[in-house]
């Protein structure tokens, strides 16, 4: 057990006791660390709140192949043990010794990407998590990069063009050369048990699930948390102090996605963006909806354990995963058990997660062809937006045309996510054709009773849900 | 004849027109030509503050650090209206590390917003200024906002601009809630005559909603005393400005201010006054006796900092059979807020088209909510919203083309005053946009497609001033290694002032740009330019720059002549070089020519010239939009924006480009979801954070295609320029709602344009 986090910034390892005296604690954002030290002044605040993406940092740490995997992410949401044994990259760090800028910085000037500039550090690190990774220059996945970093100067089409320069002239760059030499050192910090304890803050990071219910046990006040991405804003909004977490974002068995015979095996702990890429081929319609999910930096933070037993009405993950059926793993101590997620979800932000328990996996079965699945979202905004409405569709077909069995399943329309009972009653034993959908979907306008609030209308809500249907059918229609 | 010479100045800065004295430059200068012909000026050359930008160091006002700085924040009002009863600071001074508080009861009564004060203990909206701690650390002075203990007596609100018009509606102010006490009217030629001359006649109500600026960079400002001397670091748009504020509002000289601005990060408007902030940093610093830096948070923008107003507008058009439009009436209704600030929206009514009689009525309504300040073409998005939609509608009923009818009523001459403009090139810009967008493919009857997705094609005009004029100064320096600093107290708001100025001089003293420093945003080195609004910056700097150097040019032939002692015919200048071959060849570059005068500073400096007198300087321009509206969900996709400008010369075709883009996508946030949302049932905002007031993202960006079909206005001043910064937003919400109009045949009349009201629409 250490008392101290250890880090790489600026070349060299940092670290950080939080001894009585110390500016930090426990609960401090790597933003505001950064910004109390003189020469990191390039990184910004703009909201605090994960929302606008002037923070961004990217985070390296080392991969099962040594190598390092870099990540952008928001530094307002990071709280400072975060940082331990990884390497904190900042906008200061790009350029090399002779001054000479990065490509990504290089085309940002070059194409006038920066007008105000105060967003600018922010892209450029977004740009630069990019262009460390091997995601395409294509138009769509530079606008996924991008959509968690607000411009409100550019209208973004200089910072686009440079992006698609820059990441398509990819090569070796300064970090490539170091990424060994930083590798290794990383893998000389230890990876096990750091406990802070301050007079005010309690921080500790179990290195296993055993080590994890110890520390529940000892600790039964303890706030859990996977990425932060909900509770950082605690802090950082509405100034709680939060004396006592436990940090499961170091507990292996959290973090491993496996393939069984029949299931996609998810750790809770796993981030919302490794889900997407999982997702990628034997669950379509989870890895469009995860790719819809926050920003990328979110994505990077977020994970399927903290989307889940947030339990929120409007959360993303969950209708889709009530479509596909998932499962979800909990346990305490000794004991585990298995539930339909249906079954977990139990009432607004309330899931039947009991004093002790962690959500340690879900299971996601494998879709046989007799299945069709489709997931939606509306929200105001295309990107970086909470749903208005979600939905998620899942029909059965037996050995005739008939439907055997109908899942929908709605985000936003209740207090919980919610299936549309009557129209997957009406459902079954239906062929699936336009005429049923659009009866099913006048069963959905009248079965729920959602809320008018600030996102949009009651009756909205009421249409939208049931043409949700309409569209699964048309877009299903139009795929054959 | 005297070169420089005081005049009466008049121009239009945001809404108002200013009427000032000022010192003009009578020199005259050959118009430059066309840019083809030009050397730097048009051409498309990269900011020169783009190393700092994308390297981390540019420093805003936020990143000053200062020995021994404190942190200072701000207790502000959770309720919509409210009176402090009692105000208990002692619990808070306890907390350590807390350096001082300051509340109405010991702050100086400083007038403000007119009849009210820097700290009042009426208080009129939720995010009013309360108390302001300065403390080590900002978690610390946060601390102690929770310590401070407030009585308030709660006030009975209004939060809805129609509501405070009614006879028993709470009142903010005691002249009532219609600001100034009664409405704004224009009129010209006979309503009722024009309304009988017509075939057609409509009235329509359009609404527009509250819009936040939310620049990137948080309001604030570093603030330290020497002795009686005070020097601020604001993120400001006028630091003249600025330093006249907080020198009234301190009882200071204002030699004894300086303000200072280097970069900042964007403002829309927003930051065109000093803020409370900084004056309450001012004398917290005072009392302790040490550096202070506030900034704002984002809650606290989105409350307290301005806003574009709201907009209730009812419109009467009627035209002829053929098309004529005979009368125009507007009434309108915007909230000022809880304090007097400008809501009107007529200017796009009076003077847009050639329309006989006019008739408006306009009231700003007090509301206890954050007041209004001037943002991105204050008046003209909301105005235009209204009535490029009402002449949709009325070319639609006697059977015209949109884009004919627009011509057919196209005002040759400025129609308020009857005078020519300096130049207008509209119609080139609506034939060239129509041309680019297709609009001949636009539907026939609107909402004729079949399938779920819709599309449609539809454009808005704009008409703004943006000439500029004097006063703006700007000093030239050249040192004697021949490097140039261009020195004026203008500011870059990110706009690229820096860079178009170096552009200009580069341009006259044929030098490379990278060999001209360029200054700018300090009241104690730089002489005066105006605030940067209204898009006047580059049409009123870069003349006074070209002055400068056009001047120095001279400075240095004089020079030359008395060096190689030859008349001004027998020397030749260019790329820094005096040449001559007489008697034998010589060259002399301008370094060497200064470091042969016995001042190590040459120094000129150059002043706008006036406005020419009988003329209307204004810039045009039109939108057409390109959308899909998929009418399951409602969702709208602009797919399209095609803008097409008259605004004089193109200095940068970058930062122009920049400007239009970055214009279009504000246009399009406040056409599709920006929104702030007040809580009638608690008065208070429901969005003031970036969560839930969206503006746009890298995703909702549409294909832009830009196009100038101006090459310059030499009426207008010496360089030719007119203002882009506002023009580019204020088409883009009225050329989609029409758009969305052409796609679905059915008219939305009130902003934001969200899938609620789309789908609602449908379902009428
Ligand atoms: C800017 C921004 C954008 C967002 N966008 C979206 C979006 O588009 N869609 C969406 O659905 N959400 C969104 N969110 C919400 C949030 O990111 C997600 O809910 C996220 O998945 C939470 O995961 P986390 O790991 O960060 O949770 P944390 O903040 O770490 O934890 C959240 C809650 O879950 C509990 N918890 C965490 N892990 C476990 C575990 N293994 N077992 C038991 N309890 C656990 C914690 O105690 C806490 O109560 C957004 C948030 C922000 C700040
Ligand atoms: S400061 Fe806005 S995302 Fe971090
Ligand atoms: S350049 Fe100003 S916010 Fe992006």
């Amino acid at each position: 057990m250490t008392q101290q986090i250890s880090f790489i910034l600026d070349g060299r390892v940092h670290q950080l006791g939080f001894e009585p005296g110390s500016p930090y604690t426990p609960i401090t954002t790597v933003l505001q660390y950064l910004r109390s030290l003189p020469n990191h002044k390039g990184v910004k605040e703009g909201c605090a709140e994960g929302d606008c993406g002037a923070c961004t940092v990217v985070l390296a740490e080392p991969s099962a192949d040594g190598k390092l995997n870099y990540k952008a992410v928001n530094s307002c949401l990071l709280f400072l043990p975060k940082l331990h044994g990884k390497q904190l990259i900042t906008v200061e760090n790009l350029q090399d010794a002779q001054g000479t800028l990065h490509p990504v910085q290089q085309y940002v000037a070059d194409s006038n990407g920066a007008q105000c500039g105060f967003c600018t550090p922010g892209i450029v690190m977004s740009l630069f998590g990019h262009y460390k990774t091997d995601l395409s220059a294509e138009r769509e996945e530079i606008e996924d990069t991008l959509s968690g970093n607000l411009c409100r100067c550019t209208g973004y089409q200089p910072i686009f063009d440079a992006a698609l320069k820059a990441l398509d002239e990819r090569k070796e760059d300064r970090f490539s050369q170091e990424e060994q030499d930083v590798a290794a050192q990383l893998k000389t910090i230890s990876q096990s048990g750091v406990r802070i304890e301050t007079t005010t803050h309690y921080y500790s990071f179990p290195a296993s699930l055993q080590e994890a219910f110890t520390e529940m046990e000892a600790h039964p006040g303890a706030l859990l948390l996977s990425g932060a991405t909900d509770v950082a804003l605690k802090v950082t909004k509405q100034h709680q102090q939060l004396p006592e977490i436990i940090d499961l974002s170091l507990v292996p068995e959290l973090k491993k996605i496996e393939t069984t015979g029949d299931m996609l095996r998810i750790g809770g702990g796993v981030s919302v963006n490794e889900v997407l890429e999982a997702a990628q081929k034997p669950f379509p319609a989870l890895y469009k909806i995860a790719k819809r999910f926050g920003s990328k930096q979110i994505r990077h933070l977020a994970t399927v354990g903290g989307n889940l037993a947030g339990a929120s009405p409007i959360g993303d993950l969950t209708p889709v995963l009530m479509a596909l059926k998932a499962r979800v793993r909990v346990m305490r101590a000794k004991e585990q058990r298995t539930m339909a997620l249906d079954d977990f979800i139990t009432g607004y932000r309330q899931t039947a997660l009991q004093e002790g328990e962690l959500l340690t996996h879900i299971e996601i079965p494998f879709l046989s062809e007799q299945i069709k699945i489709g997931a939606y979202k509306i929200s105001k905004r295309r990107d970086l937006d909470i749903a208005t409405v979600s939905a998620a569709f899942r029909l059965e077909f037996g050995a005739g045309k008939q439907i055997s069995e109908a899942n929908l399943v709605y985000g936003g329309m209740a207090a919980m996510t919610k299936h549309a009972r009557q129209a997957e009653d009406f459902l079954q034993g239906k062929e699936w054709n336009r005429t049923h959908a659009e009866a099913a979907a006048r069963l959905i306008r009248d079965e729920f009773e959602p809320i008018s609030d600030a996102r949009s209308g009651a009756d909205f809500r009421r249409i939208v849900a049931g043409n949700l249907l309409i569209r699964f059918w048309a877009d299903d229609a139009g795929t054959k | 004849m005297a070169e420089n010479k005081i005049i009466k100045s008049k121009f239009f800065f945001e809404e108002e027109e200013i009427e000032q004295l000022a010192e003009v430059s009578e020199r005259k200068y050959r118009p430059w030509p066309n840019n083809d012909k030009l050397k730097v000026v048009g051409k498309g050359i990269t900011r020169l503050d783009g190393y700092d930008k994308v390297s981390g160091s540019a420093t805003y006002a936020f990143d000053v650090i200062l020995p021994r700085m404190t942190f200072a924040k701000t207790l502000r009002c959770p309720h919509p209206h409210a009176r402090i009863k009692s105000i208990d600071t002692s619990k808070a001074e306890k907390i350590k590390g807390v350096l001082g508080i300051i509340t109405y009861l010991n702050a100086p009564k400083i007038k403000w917003y007119g009849n009210s004060f820097l700290f009042d203990p009426h208080l009129r909206y939720e995010g009013d200024e309360v108390a302001c701690v300065a403390a080590v650390s900002e978690a610390i002075a946060e601390q102690a906002l929770k310590a401070i203990k407030v009585e308030y007596e709660l006030l009975p609100f209004v939060v809805d601009a129609r509501k405070a018009l009614k006879k028993d509606a709470p009142k903010l102010h005691k002249e009532g809630n219609v600001v100034r006490g009664k409405p704004s009217k224009y009129n010209r030629g006979d309503l009722q005559n024009g309304l009988k001359e017509a075939d057609v006649v409509i009235e329509q109500t359009f609404n527009t909603q509250v819009e936040i600026h939310n620049p990137t960079e948080p309001h604030g400002s570093v603030v330290n005393w020497n002795g009686d001397h005070l020097t601020i670091w604001d993120s400001t748009q006028g630091v003249f400005r600025v330093r006249s504020q907080v020198a009234a509002a301190l009882g200071l000289p204002e030699s004894n201010v300086r303000v200072i601005k280097k970069y900042m990060g964007g403002g829309f408007g927003s930051k065109l006054e000093a803020g409370k902030y900084t004056v309450m940093a001012a004398l917290l610093a005072k009392t302790i006796g040490r550096p202070v830096r506030i900034a704002l948070d984002r809650r606290e923008m989105n409350l307290a900092v301005g806003n574009r107003p709201d907009s209730f507008q009812t419109l009467k058009g009627a035209v002829t059979k053929d098309g004529r439009l005979t009368a125009l009436y507007l009434k309108s209704i915007g909230s000022a807020g809880a304090y007097p600030a400008g809501t009107g929206c007529a200017w796009p009514l009076r003077s847009m088209y050639d329309c006989p009689n006019v008739s408006v009525e306009e009231y700003g309504v007090y509301i206890n909510a954050g007041r209004a300040r001037a943002f991105r073409a204050p008046g003209h998005v909301q105005g235009f919203f209204a009535l490029e939609q009402l002449i949709d509608m009325l070319a639609e009923k006697v059977n015209m083309d949109p884009l004919e009818f627009r011509l057919q009523n196209y005002a040759h001459e400025e129609p308020n005053w009857h005078i020519p403009y300096t130049s207008k090139l509209l119609k080139q810009a609506y034939l060239v946009g129509a041309k680019s967008i297709g609009w001949e493919q636009r539907n026939k009857v609107a909402g004729s497609q079949s399938g779920p997705i819709k599309t449609g094609i539809g454009m808005s005009s704009q008409i703004w001033w943006g000439g500029g004029g004097p006063p703006a100064y700007a000093n030239l320096k050249l040192n004697r290694d021949g490097s140039v600093q261009i020195i004026a107290g203008s500011q870059d708001l990110g706009t690229g002032t820096y860079t178009i100025l170096a552009q200009v001089a580069s341009e006259v003293l044929d030098i490379p740009v990278e060999k001209i420093e360029v200054i700018l945003g300090d009241t104690d080195t730089a002489p005066y330019c105006g605030s940067s609004g209204g898009s006047t910056t580059a049409a009123s700097v870069t003349p006074a720059v070209r002055d400068a150097a056009e001047q120095m040019m001279d400075k240095l032939y004089s020079a030359a002549m008395a060096q190689f002692d030859l008349p001004k015919n027998k020397i030749k200048y260019a790329k820094g070089k005096f040449s001559t071959v007489e008697p034998k060849p010589r060259v002399l570059t301008i370094g060497q020519l200064a470091r042969k005068m016995g001042e190590r500073v040459l120094e000129t400096v150059g002043r706008r010239e006036a406005n020419p007198k009988g003329y209307a300087i204004n810039s045009f321009g039109a939108q057409f939009a390109e959308v899909a509206v998929d009418t399951n969900t409602g969702k709208i996709k602009v797919q399209k924006i095609v803008a097409a400008y008259d605004i004089g010369r193109v200095l940068n075709r970058l930062t122009i480009d920049n400007q239009i883009h970055g214009g279009i996508i504000q246009g399009l946030g406040f056409a599709l979801f920006e929104d702030r949302i007040l809580d009638r049932n608690t008065g208070k905002m429901l969005n003031a954070n970036f969560h839930d007031y969206k503006v746009p993202t890298i995703k909702d960006t549409p294909e832009i295609e830009i196009h100038i079909v101006s090459e310059t206005d030499n009426r207008l001043s010496n360089t030719g320029v007119k203002g882009v910064g506002e023009p580019a937003m204020i088409p883009t919400p009225a050329a989609v709602a029409n758009a969305v109009y052409n796609a679905i045949g059915k008219r939305i009349t009130s902003l934001p344009l969200t899938p609620d009201k789309i789908l609602m629409a449908l379902q009428s």
